[in-house]
């Protein structure tokens, strides 16, 4: 098995020698092979409960290079390997447009950093020795950088790609931060290391070591999954990336980071209250943050993208149950956030990847993004309407779909935790139940809008009114998640079970058959189940009864304005938002215009406005810091003459006041 | 089974008592208690108009609210006795998320139609009923607190007060309820069922195009939600003062009977809010909600 991997690998570099069409195949079939292999090892980890070792390269920088394949890797592999299948699979006609103007290493190119991603992520989860492990992370960030700029010849592309690469280089240095800690404090360079630490009494600023070194790890991982305040990178560079690498980026990517911070809770020898309390804190602003953040968008990928923001906060809050019942000792708690946090994980790669997918293909077929131009859509792409749909209803948390599922989980851990005696617990957990509520409200009324805006009423423009279904490599792609998001709806039980087994390790007394909310995950199944039945029966019992009525078909009742133009009358998403910005100002900042009439104005002349708004955090923190820093580096840019003299000159000058230095016994 | 049947029977007097109270208070003559059902009637035998902007959305949305009410009404107990013919621990979380589809529903039913109306309506009611859902659930979450059960069935039991923290309790709670399904049901004072101008409407705006059979199952939902929210209310009341089931199903009526008539004085009474003003006042529900729990949680550390 080792060898297979590090030989797709090698052969992954021939891609540039095939051309366009070709390279997509040569690289499905690498991609196959790699599926197909390290899926084998995890599921055959996950059923015999034994954890893999091998060695991979005896000496890798002066060590071997091991795998590891523990459980919780397993569940990571077979969740990155599912969504690089259907991304892989949506990526063939999503790129065919592109086959006229870009050229042949552009495409084997992207092929090539699609292989790349899909084999550094999986190599992030296996490795746990450090070096391999930020080798495995830099590389994911480099081919997924190189996978975002794919449209490089667009303006503010590059630019956004810059910046991402950036950030996560930020991050990657509170990792490498985090690692020497643990090596100078345990001797072990790697995630092994974490388990040693001796629990430490010395305390700084009133808190444990454990809970500093932590959170340099969260912030190096914290950035990658797009915690508030390290998300910035993310709204720029999803919609910037094209669809299915927006799908597998927010589906699988940004869950590394959730991996990451995971791998240290579960290795920190002993977890204490602020770490717990930290977590569930920030994750509860992120996913407020985030939802509220989606509402105002009109950029369909770009709302999109902060919806995962708003996901990685409630897996966040699901960890920070997990964190914060262990913590007091209530192993049902913990299990129950442990749990929906992994499940929600599972859940939210599938319909965020699913979303993707569709508003890639309302891309695809209008050239648009802006929701204000789209509507009318459902009588055009049907199927798209349809996947766009059932990926709303589950990333709002409402049943008959996934993403009630594990929000039932976190939330029955909640209400757990209400039950408790003592004042501070159960009132966290009311904290905790008032943010999923807001939340899940908020997803619902964005997500109302979305769809509505565009798939509902009469196209807003040319464009969309003249789309057409995308082909049947799509609707594969996007059958593939929509099966699994209906699947662990109707079947929750089994997925319960199947999160379960990661945890065992964790928790090895806990009775994970007689948990109580195992039968209510049975009923919430068959209440789908039993709904979706009645529903289609009275649907098509109101339809016989339509028969023998008179049924009349005519245009949208307009006010008497006919001659009026139809799509303009509709709400659209500015203004569905437009309420909900006025009670939530402080979130970010208003820069749309207003019209404004003259005086003596009698015949009003065409007049422009918009409306747009920027997240307040970037737009009032981070640019202005950043455009300080870089009015100061413009300044020391004095030095770069370009003469070859001044070059030589500088390590001269360098040398001699070393030396003077020196013989000064200054240094 | 029992509240089953009883929520049926509340739902079809709801309407017609509302319609009598408001016309008393404003000195007209009354319309039999049964006006809104024969409207109901009447509307089921109409045919039917559709916009053709409309798609399936339009045509399923109606049905598929109408079947989500019955199945909430499901979930409802009848004291702790009689649990709800579904019932499970955290069912009140599916109650409160099958309301949600509901809504889901009705609201991108009506941006289906591509008017201007419809998409005012839609967007008032999504943004109103998701400031709300936090009230509701801290009302829920204090019955877990002073219950220890997370199921409707258990729920409303053994709530050990002395008098004066249940009466604080069941005033608060009742008033959150009230408040929430007064929202829900968009009546006052955050929307008008009777206003004639589409610009102040909300929910009324969001079915403005649903015509005959649609509209007689949008109506008998609107009912159905009455009396759901009535049977909750009647069920706190039942769990602090528990009585024999005769006298228990008769309670439950008088509660039902007793929030109608609320209903309808309240609507008669009171002036709807500015629509600017409608976020804040949910708020302060759903903050009144939080002091609730927090006041409980004292009380019961006390203890």
């Amino acid at each position: 098995m080792n060898s297979l991997i590090i030989a797709v690998f090698i052969l992954s570099w021939f891609t540039f020698a095939f051309s366009k069409k070709l390279s997509y195949w040569y690289v499905f079939v690498l991609e196959l092979i790699l599926w197909i292999s390290t899926s084998y090892l995890a599921i055959h980890v996950l059923i015999s409960g034994n954890d893999y070792i091998s060695e991979l390269i005896s000496n890798f920088y002066f060590n071997p290079l091991t795998i590891k394949i523990d459980r919780l890797t397993a569940f990571f592999i077979l969740l990155i390997n599912f969504t690089s299948l259907s991304s892989y699979i949506y990526a063939k006609q999503y790129l065919q447009p592109y086959l006229k103007e870009k050229s042949r290493f552009n495409f084997s190119l992207h092929y090539f950093n699609f292989f790349l991603l899909n084999f550094a992520m999986l190599f992030v989860v296996m490795v746990s020795d450090a070096i391999g492990f930020l080798l495995a992370w830099e590389l994911m960030s480099l081919s997924s950088f190189f996978l975002v700029i794919f449209e490089s010849d667009k303006p503010n592309i590059i630019k956004t790609g810059i910046k991402y690469l950036v950030q996560m280089h930020i991050g990657y240095l509170f990792l490498v931060a985090g690692f020497v800690a643990v090596y100078f404090k345990t001797g072990i360079f790697g995630f092994e290391g974490i388990k040693h630490l001796i629990e430490s009494t010395s305390l700084n600023y009133g808190l444990s070591s454990n809970f500093w070194l932590f959170i340099l790890f969260f912030i190096g991982f914290g950035i990658k999954a797009g915690f508030f305040p390290l998300h910035s990178w993310l709204p720029h560079a999803h919609p910037a990336a094209p669809s299915h690498v927006s799908g597998l980026m927010s589906g699988i990517m940004i869950k590394m980071g959730i991996y990451g911070i995971i791998r240290i809770l579960f290795n920190l020898p002993e977890l204490d209250l602020s770490i717990g309390l930290f977590i569930f804190l920030i994750s509860i602003f992120t996913g407020v943050f985030g939802v509220m953040s989606a509402i105002v968008q009109h950029d369909l990928k770009k709302l999109l993208a902060f919806h995962s923001i708003e996901n990685i906060g409630i897996i966040g809050i699901g960890i920070g149950l997990g964190v914060l019942g262990e913590v007091y000792h209530q192993p049902a708690i913990a299990v129950l956030g442990w749990a929906g946090a992994l499940l929600h994980i599972v859940n939210h790669s599938l319909f965020k990847s699913l979303l993707f997918y569709a508003a890639g293909s309302v891309y695809l077929k209008t050239h648009t993004r802006n929701l204000n131009k789209l509507g009318g859509l459902i009588k055009k792409m049907p199927f798209t309407a349809f996947a766009f749909l059932i990926g709303a209803i589950a990333i709002s948390g409402i049943p008959p779909f996934n993403g009630f599922i594990s929000e039932f989980i976190i939330y029955n851990g909640f209400f757990e935790g209400i039950k408790q005696s003592g004042l501070v617990f159960p009132m966290l957990m009311m904290f905790g139940v008032l943010a999923l509520a807001l939340i899940g409200g908020l997803a619902m009324f964005c997500f109302t809008k979305a769809f509505g805006v565009v798939f509902l009423g009469t196209a807003r423009s040319n464009e969309a009114s003249h789309a057409k279904e995308v082909g049947w490599s799509i609707k594969f792609a996007e059958i593939l998640p929509i099966f699994w998001i209906v699947v662990i709806g109707l079947l929750p039980v089994y997925f319960f079970n199947f999160v379960n087994v990661i945890l065992q390790n964790r928790f090895p007394l806990f009775p994970f058959k007689q948990i109580a909310i195992t039968n209510s995950l049975k009923w919430v199944g068959v209440l789908g189940i039993i709904l979706i039945v009645v529903i289609a029966l009275f649907y098509a019992i109101r339809k016989l009864i339509l028969k023998s009525k008179k049924v009349v078909y005519g245009p949208t009742w307009g006010c008497g304005y006919t001659a009026a133009n139809a799509s303009a009358n509709q709400y659209n998403a500015s203004s569905f938002a437009a309420n909900f910005k006025r009670i939530s100002n402080p979130v970010f900042v208003d820069l749309s215009s207003e019209i404004e009439y003259g005086d003596e104005e009698i015949f009003p002349e065409k007049k422009n406005f918009k409306t747009h708004v920027e997240d307040k955090l970037e737009f009032k923190l981070i640019v202005p810091i950043a455009n300080t820093i870089l009015k100061y580096v413009k300044k020391i840019a004095v030095l770069q003459t370009g003469k070859i003299q001044d070059y030589i000159l500088y390590p001269l000058i360098f040398i001699i006041v070393m030396i003077v230095l020196t013989i000064l016994n200054i240094i | 089974m029992i509240s089953f049947i009883l929520i049926l029977i509340s739902a079809i007097f709801f309407p017609g008592i509302i319609a009598i109270t408001k016309a008393k208070f404003s000195g007209r003559k009354a319309p039999s208690v049964l006006q809104p059902w024969f409207d109901i009637i009447r509307l089921s035998k109409k045919g039917s108009v559709f916009s053709t902007t409309t798609s399936i959305i339009f045509q399923i949305s109606p049905v598929l609210n109408f079947v989500i009410l019955i199945a909430v009404a499901l979930i409802i107990p009848f004291t702790n006795k009689f649990p709800g013919i579904i019932h499970f621990q955290g069912d009140f979380l599916i109650f409160i998320y099958l309301l949600a589809l509901g809504k889901f529903f009705l609201i991108i039913g009506a941006l289906d139609v591509g008017s201007g109306f419809e998409g005012m309506g839609a967007n008032r009611e999504a943004l109103y009923s998701m400031l709300a859902e936090p009230a509701f659930f801290m009302v829920i979450a204090t019955l877990v607190l002073l219950t220890g059960n997370s199921s409707f069935s258990d729920m409303f039991s053994g709530l050990n007060l002395n008098l004066y923290s249940a009466i604080l309790f069941v005033l608060l709670a009742l008033y959150i309820l009230v408040q929430f399904a007064m929202i829900e049901s968009s009546r006052l004072p955050v929307d008008d069922p009777k206003t004639h101008l589409e610009l102040t409407m909300i929910h009324e705006v969001m079915v403005l195009d649903n015509s005959g059979i649609d509209m007689a199952m949008v109506n008998i939902g609107n009912s159905l939600k009455f009396s759901i929210f009535g049977a909750i209310m009647a069920n706190i009341i039942l769990a602090i003062w528990p009585i024999n089931l005769v006298l228990s199903i008769l309670i439950f009526l008088v509660v039902e009977l007793i929030f109608a008539l609320l209903v309808g004085f309240l609507e008669s009474f009171k002036a709807r809010l500015k629509l600017i003003y409608n976020s804040q006042f949910i708020l302060t529900i759903s903050s009144i909600g939080v002091v609730l729990f927090l006041m409980i949680l004292l009380l019961k550390n006390q203890l």
